[in-house]
């Protein structure tokens, strides 16, 4: 099962212009156990890949493998269940909500693939708990809680429909340095309680240091490196695929550089922390 | 150049959005104001431009009073680019929404072609007058904001959480036009945000949490207080944390704490 | 980002497109009247004016170097509404003499009716291999009727069919005439961006000032409608993925369903706008926008020798038309 990607290619076509948004992508997503981040800058197919996970967007040529479905699907083949096996959350998911009450909008998503009420009530009770909603809001409008509230809320709304891969689309531009965390703490729990696969596209390689297991970096609709986030930042070739070191890397380059301190990589604050205390000059 | 006295502001007229605020801002420097979503920092914006009456204290702008007579001659004195890219993109292009304030003020059409060119390019979107606000990005829409503003040749800018919605391309973007127009052009910029590294690189912070005015002073002095900051959701830069932390710590030699600091200092 | 287009404005620098957008509507205004007023008779006079007014489109179609083929592909979008006006039109008419030697007998019998369905079917099934659709289309309306007359076996009623020589001058003299209007409109959002054509039309209303319209107001909403719709249907399409994404598929759910789906399509756009209201506003306050207040505007048209040449044939046009119908 899970996710294969065989000489994928999208082509866009505007109404001026048409060019290649995937370019012979082959990758695969296995559906549990994954933390991958997608990293590129603006424009690299970021976003047209992670559509194509969950057959919003078919492939224009090669051939796609989402839970054993085939795409572009035959002619009456139906993909809309595809939608639950991989949940997508876009930037700015606020903006999707519309019922009348939050219970109400989380329990949107699982109802819309013939989940009964109660047991969609259920499954949208423990997702609200999961983002940390409380019971006391469920009856609120969606419009009268805070934008970070509202976010949840939204990221609720995919988890209620138990996705087996969860995809999400720089989940936490705009928020707080709080805000973050928080998002990310959410996200990283269900990764390792549940083993749930996790894709996430962010731009921020101090996320990537952070969290990621496994990094696909797209330039221009092309797949430049697909391994282990630790190989990534110690490849030869680092500085042709134009991304940033995350910040504690570079500081132990500087450390490197002006202390003549091994170069030793960790990728999170305290294990560095904690590094820095047991280093002697 | 402006001076905020006992400021006090409430939407409903029971909890108090803005309490007892009480700042100075110099002529040509760059003042950060951080917090909590929440703690009051747009509504301290709006303010500041006439956009909200508040209910005690007053503000003095360039020296004038801000009430509703002097209220056009303030608007010509203070420009502001909020959050929403799309949401202040007012002209049908781009050439179009540079020109928009211009308009307002009765200025005539010829010099109105001369601005809008000056401070296109002065953004570098003079290649991009005749395009359309959908065919740009969120960082080319924040640049035609700002444009905008410039044109209207007010010496204060404020910028309401102006990067929040951008990628890191635009955000770089704005980053560096707002430097230049501090350090350059000499213009008084207030940034609001709760992106501390954005932030560090500016004059002085000012920190607000549930409508109050907690911390002031350089990065420098205010990145010591990590609780304080930590009690209105900021969160220290990584490199700044770890200096701040390691600067504390004596099972950590001096000169890794010296090289943290140089590290810091050339970003 | 650039999946929209709004209007049908062609890039372009010909006369036409430089032309002052007053002019431009004015004289759109006048040669669309010069149509209407071309009076509805089968003498040679009507004919030669209006075929004369058709080929003058054609003639200002070449000189704004829009290729006359891509015009003409415009048309095909109302060929069904042609045809049908040409129906009516030959079945109504019953001046002149008419063409055959006597009524055509025309039978709706069961054969018909079922060659009819037949035709009908295979029209739709095959209609995407043909090229040249319209004649397609046109071939089967004909067999529609060929098959009446020659299948009379079974018959459930029968009427007659008078092709009038009128009647056939009359269809033709409407289709040229409905033709030759579509070109005319068509010119003008072809050569004109939507920025111009909100200032001529600001510019022809505002004599309702002295009535004390808003004008300028109107004129601001509708300068910041065209700004918004693009942008608007960017949005729309970004929480369609959302929804999509949520599971709303509109092929495969009921009524009720649908209903609910439109409903989380509908809210969020509205919302975003809502939102986007309180927004603009402010900013428009901050940069000094006092509605009703007096501004100047930065686009200045000035008339130029076409202008005022344009402005003179289209008089000449309408007088024309306006003495032959008098005289006629």
């Amino acid at each position: 099962m899970g996710i294969q990607f065989k000489q994928v290619s999208y082509q866009y076509q505007g109404i001026k212009t048409k060019y290649l948004a995937l370019d012979n992508v082959s990758l695969n997503i296995d559906q549990q156990g994954e933390f991958i981040a997608i990293v590129g800058h603006t424009g690299s197919g970021k976003s047209t890949l992670v559509q194509h996970m969950n057959a919003l967007l078919l492939p224009t040529s090669g051939e796609l493998i989402v839970f054993g479905q085939k795409l572009p699907p035959k002619k009456n083949e139906k993909i809309n269940h595809l939608r639950q096996k991989v949940g997508l959350v876009f930037q700015f998911p606020e903006y999707q909500l519309f019922e009348e009450t939050i219970i109400k909008d989380i329990m949107f998503g699982p109802k819309n693939f013939k989940i009964s009420d109660e047991e969609a009530l259920i499954r949208a009770t423990n997702a609200a708990h999961i983002v940390g909603i409380d019971d006391t809001l469920f009856e609120q409008s969606p419009f009268r809680i805070s934008g970070g509230q509202m976010r949840r809320v939204a990221v609720a709304g995919i988890l209620a429909m138990q996705p087996d891969v969860l995809v999400l689309d720089e989940p936490t531009r705009g928020l707080d340095p709080k805000g973050k965390t928080e998002l990310m703490n959410i996200f990283v729990n269900l990764h390792e309680q549940k083993n749930q696969s996790i894709i996430l596209i962010t731009h921020d390689m101090d996320i990537v240091s952070q969290y990621a297991k496994r990094v696909i970096v797209l330039e221009a609709g092309k797949v430049v490196f697909d391994g282990k986030k630790e190989d990534l930042f110690e490849h030869e070739n680092f500085d042709s695929f134009h991304l940033e070191l995350p910040t504690p890397l570079k500081i132990l380059k500087h450390l490197e550089k002006t202390l003549n301190i091994k170069y030793k990589p960790f990728y999170d604050f305290d294990s560095l922390y904690q590094h820095l205390k047991e280093v002697k000059l | 150049m402006i001076k905020i006295r006992d400021l006090g502001f409430s939407y409903d007229g029971k909890t108090e959005t803005l309490k007892n605020i009480n700042l100075d801002i110099k002529s040509g420097s760059w003042v950060s104001i951080l917090g909590h979503n929440g703690s009051g920092k747009s509504t301290l914006s709006k303010c500041l431009v006439g956009l909200l009456e508040p209910e005690s204290g007053e503000i003095e702008i360039d020296g004038l009073l801000l009430n509703e007579e002097n209220l056009s001659q303030i608007r010509k004195k203070i420009g502001i680019v909020f959050q929403n890219p799309d949401n202040q993109f007012v002209g049908v292009t781009v050439r179009h929404d540079i020109a928009f304030g211009l308009e307002n003020l009765c200025m005539n059409p010829k010099e109105m072609e001369e601005k809008v060119y000056t401070y296109a390019s002065l953004v570098g979107m003079q290649d991009f007058l005749s395009k359309e606000p959908h065919q740009l990005s969120g960082g080319q829409k924040q640049r035609v904001a700002i444009a905008g503003a410039l044109a209207m040749e007010q010496d204060i800018l404020i910028l309401d959480e102006a990067t929040s919605m951008l990628d890191p391309e635009g955000t770089e973007e704005i980053v560096q036009l707002i430097k230049r127009l501090n350090k350059e052009f000499k213009k008084t910029i207030i940034t609001i945000t709760h992106d501390l590294s954005f932030a560090a690189d500016s004059d002085e912070l000012v920190i607000l949490k549930d409508g109050e005015i907690i911390l002031q002073g350089t990065p420098n002095n205010v990145f010591k207080e990590e609780k304080l900051l930590k009690s209105s959701n900021l969160e220290l830069p990584f490199e700044v944390k770890l200096y701040t932390r390691a600067n504390k710590d004596k099972t950590i030699d001096p000169k890794i704490t010296e090289a943290l600091w140089e590290f810091n200092s050339s970003k | 980002m650039n999946s929209v287009m709004i209007g049908q404005y062609i890039p372009g620098d010909s006369w036409l497109h430089k032309l002052d957008p007053r002019i431009k509507l004015l004289s759109v205004v006048i040669y669309l009247v010069a149509i209407f007023i071309v009076p509805l008779k089968t003498d040679i006079t009507s004919f030669i004016v209006l075929g004369a007014l058709f080929l003058g489109t054609l003639l200002l179609t070449i000189s704004a170097r829009i290729s006359v083929f891509k015009m003409l592909k415009g048309l095909k979008s109302i060929i069904v509404l042609l045809t049908f006006t040409f129906v009516i039109q030959v079945f109504s008419v019953k001046e002149g003499t008419m063409i055959t030697a006597e009524p055509i007998q025309m039978s709706i019998s069961i054969a018909s009716i079922i060659a009819i369905i037949l035709i009908i079917v295979v029209y739709q099934l095959t209609k995407r291999y043909i090229k040249f659709r319209v004649l397609y289309f046109l071939l089967a309306v004909i067999a529609i009727f060929y098959v009446q007359a020659v299948l009379p076996y079974i018959e459930i009623t029968h009427y007659q069919l008078e092709i009038f020589d009128e009647g056939l001058y009359k269809s033709l003299f409407i289709f040229i005439r409905i033709t030759t209007i579509i070109i005319t409109t068509s010119l003008l959002t072809f050569t004109t961006m939507t920025t111009d054509l909100n200032y001529g039309v600001e510019s022809l209303l505002k004599p309702l000032k002295i009535i004390k319209v808003p004008v300028d107001i109107f004129a601001m909403l509708l300068s910041l409608t065209l700004r918004y719709i693009p942008t608007l249907l960017i949005e729309t399409e970004k929480i369609m993925k959302a929804q999509a994404s949520r599971g709303v598929d509109f092929n495969e759910s009921t009524l009720k369903e649908k209903i609910v789906q439109i409903i989380s399509l509908l809210i969020p756009v509205f919302v975003i706008s809502f939102n986007r209201s309180e927004d603009l506003a402010n900013a428009m306050e901050v940069k000094g926008y006092i509605i009703g207040a007096k501004r100047t505007k930065i686009d200045q048209y000035k008339m130029g020798f076409n202008d005022y040449l344009t402005a003179v044939f289209s008089i000449i046009i309408i007088s024309a038309v306006i003495y032959l119908k008098v005289i006629g």
